[in-house]
């Protein structure tokens, strides 16, 4: 996860996309590619950088995130979060990985 | 705002809490406005329009952290919608409560002249509801709320199963009350029949 101010915009994001019932772009955007498919990207930013999760629906409530990264001009940083996310999923979807709950930062 | 909860914790920390405050701005602001002219059904060039913005430039601020809002943006968007913006110092409490209170999907802020004919049909409903509850029986009410096109009445269900007739929407709430919610004219008079059986 970012520290300093993008860890504050991404605690906030995901708050209100807790929120939301639908989420839509561009707050949500799907992965092309064959190798990919099913998997798609939380997209915010913070000062000049785009930020991104990448993760799948796992059913109406529960989205599974699979990785972080920062995207800039098509190129993901780290360059194998797409792969690496494919694979993650891949293994918790055979039960070699497991999967927690992410606890939102609320006032409550 | 709980003072154990883990969004205290994380305020603990200066920069943690000063990037807070931004993203305030950053990212709750874009939903804000996203919201705003959704309720309106704009489209992004009809608030461009009214802003005289491009709709690039609306579809950018509509975007969580993608663009910094300063103050002169907020007051043209603030004008386009015709609605209040306040700028102001507050408590984090305040600011915490606001942003956990925030519902990206109902949000809305009434512009000024929907603002003034929803206060003359709340003036209109209030005056009814007297009439309304003098109808059911004074005694029968055990609470009523006004809103600007609605009234909501609970009533105990023996007076309710008492009275004979109706043609209210309504719902079982809880064993001994039923729930009616209608838009109450001036002159109309409310008609309650027995509930459904359970």
């Amino acid at each position: 996860m970012p520290q300093g101010p993008p860890r504050a915009d991404l605690d906030q994001f995901l708050n209100v996309l807790a929120k939301k019932a639908y989420w839509t772009y561009p707050d949500i955007d799907s992965l092309k590619g064959s190798k990919y498919k099913g998997l798609s990207e939380l997209r915010w930013q913070s000062g000049r950088v785009q930020h991104r999760l990448i993760g799948y629906a796992e059913e109406a409530t529960v989205y599974v995130l699979l990785i972080g990264c920062t995207h800039k001009q098509r190129r993901y940083d780290p360059t194998d979060a797409l792969d690496t996310a494919a694979d993650r999923k891949k293994k918790i979807k055979s039960g070699e990985a497991t999967t927690c709950e992410y606890q939102l930062i609320t006032g409550r | 705002v709980n003072i154990s909860s883990s969004l205290v914790d994380e305020l603990r920390d200066k920069t943690y809490r000063d990037a807070y405050v931004a993203s305030q701005i950053k990212i709750l602001l874009p939903y804000e406005v996203r919201a705003l002219r959704n309720a309106r059904n704009w489209t992004q060039g009809e608030l461009a329009r009214r802003a005289n913005m491009s709709q690039p430039r609306i579809a950018e601020i509509e975007r969580p952290g993608k663009r910094s809002l300063n103050l002169d943006t907020l007051l043209r968007l603030a004008s386009a919608f015709d609605v209040g913006l306040q700028v102001q110092f507050v408590h984090f409490r305040e600011l915490a409560d606001g942003s956990e209170g925030f519902d990206p999907d109902t949000f809305n802020v009434r512009s000024f002249d929907d603002e003034i004919e929803a206060a003359a049909r709340e003036d209109e409903v209030a005056a009814n509801l007297e009439a309304a509850l003098a109808w059911i029986s004074a005694a029968s009410a055990r609470e009523a709320a006004v809103s600007a096109d609605r009234v909501q009445v609970h009533i105990p269900l023996r007076l309710v199963a008492a009275q004979g007739q109706v043609n209210l929407q309504r719902d079982l709430f809880g064993a001994s009350q039923i729930q009616l919610a209608s838009r109450i004219e001036l002159g109309q008079q409310l008609q309650v029949t027995p509930a459904p059986a359970a």
